[in-house]
């Protein structure tokens, strides 16, 4: 085993104990950030010494702590166990929940009843809302399990937005991607010219990429897609791709 | 909890659905609590680090990758990493932190009964124990130390009255010894 090898062991096993002093450990996670080969060896030691906290047992929280977590992940709610709310003066990133929410709930009102009747909700689908950086929803895809449809809603201000920062030609498509959450691979499941489709029939494999991907991530490619069938740095959009049950609606 | 619940929990928070992050805290804070509080030992600042954790949880859900780690992992990883940013916060405020008591609590902590159990339970989590088990006592007990309780090098070099150096070289050697070891039983 070569010195570096040792000492990349060495360090990734001492960042999981705790032993790095803060200076080292300020400077692993930013070797972290860029090395995969890094962050392979943590999440090699994290998943192994997990046995080891197995055994702590349990403690009982204070009874106040949840109240404080949720004013802390819902700022503008009053009460501490209130769901989801909305309202003037949030922050970018609350403002993104809420795009996110009412774009799952524009899904959900605006789409379910194109493809169901009204009587007869789908068992399962899957529902990917894809945002931008910035929070915004770009893309909600919708995928029924019955007919093997995606049902798609672009949101047309939030892709012109994009376009404007873009700088890739014009003539270019839209490519979306699925992340397979087996093995971490990205593969194509469709390539668009233009946003104007609100429907994409899905075969058994690209059926099965969605069913199987934890992310769903749209690109922008040259006009026909990419040729090398991986996706450009052009990333317009990513999103969770969750199995939605129809009695959560 | 099955790891498909648990994922399941997560891609929710990412939808921004808290009664996903509440079903996660209901069914796994009391026993993160604890590995908070066995790293500080203080329920008020173990209960500070739970909360801090599931900010966190709900606020990076999104980039959570099941291919990279099993759910329990990620989650106990983020509270274990804030509870030592605290502990190293609460350093210049503390006593000397005592290794003996902890050192004694070790023998406890892997009884013959909790190994045996927990390699009936889940053969792949037991491969730990039995790695750490065929280590150096000294080595081992170094890293129980350290993962366990938070100690540092500094702490751990006072305890065994030598210098922290030679506790980086035991850590060190003690990290591959047992990465080998648990190689050799994937």
């Amino acid at each position: 085993m070569s010195k570096q090898i040792e000492e990349q062991i060495g360090r990734a096993f001492e960042y999981v104990t705790g032993t790095l002093s803060s200076s080292e450990r300020a400077e692993y996670e930013l070797l972290l950030k860029v090395s995969v080969e890094e962050r392979t060896l943590v999440e090699f030691w994290q998943e192994h010494m997990l046995a080891l906290d197995q055994q702590a047992g349990e403690l009982a929280p204070a009874a106040d702590t949840w109240g404080k977590i949720a004013a802390k992940i819902n700022p503008a709610s009053k009460s501490p166990d209130a769901r989801e709310t909305g309202g003037p003066g949030l922050s970018t990133w609350f403002a993104w929940i809420s795009t996110a929410m009412a774009t799952v709930l524009i899904a959900i009102i605006l789409i379910k009843p194109m493809v169901d009747t009204p009587n007869n909700i789908p068992n399962t689908d899957y529902i990917a809302v894809l945002t931008d950086t910035q929070g915004n929803a770009v893309l909600t895809a919708l995928t029924t399990a019955k007919d093997n449809l995606m049902w798609l809603q672009w949101e047309a201000d939030s892709l012109a937005t994009e376009n404007e920062n873009s700088e890739t030609p014009k003539e270019s498509s839209l490519q979306l991607w699925a992340v397979s959450k087996r093995d971490g691979q990205i593969r194509s499941i469709a390539i668009f010219d233009d946003i104007n489709s609100n429907t994409l029939a899905l075969n058994e494999t690209t059926f099965r990429l969605v069913t199987d991907s934890s992310f769903l991530v749209l690109t922008r490619e040259e006009a026909g897609g990419s040729a090398i069938d991986e996706p450009s740095e052009d990333l317009i959009a990513r999103g969770v791709c969750i199995r939605f049950k129809g009695d959560e609606a | 909890m099955k790891d498909d619940d648990l994922i399941n929990l997560i891609a929710r928070c990412a939808l921004r659905d808290q009664h996903a992050l509440k079903q996660l805290y209901d069914r796994l804070s009391p026993w993160l609590n604890a590995v908070a509080f066995r790293i500080l030992k203080s329920a008020e600042l173990s209960n500070d680090v739970l909360q801090e954790a599931f900010v966190q949880i709900w606020n990076n859900a999104a980039s959570y990758r099941q291919d990279k780690s099993r759910p329990l992992t990620w989650i106990c990883s983020i509270l274990r990493y804030r509870a030592l940013d605290r502990l190293e916060l609460e350093r210049k405020h503390q006593d000397k932190r005592v290794v003996d008591d902890d050192l004694h609590a070790l023998d406890k902590h892997l009884t013959k009964d909790s190994l045996e159990e927990t390699i009936h339970k889940d053969q792949v989590k037991s491969h730990i124990h039995t790695c750490l088990q065929s280590l150096n006592n000294r080595i081992a007990d170094c890293i129980k130390l350290a993962y366990l309780y938070g100690y540092t090098r500094d702490e751990i070099a006072k305890h065994f009255a030598i210098p922290p150096n030679t506790i980086k070289s035991w850590l060190r050697r003690g990290g591959e010894k047992l990465k080998e070891c648990l190689e050799t039983r994937i």
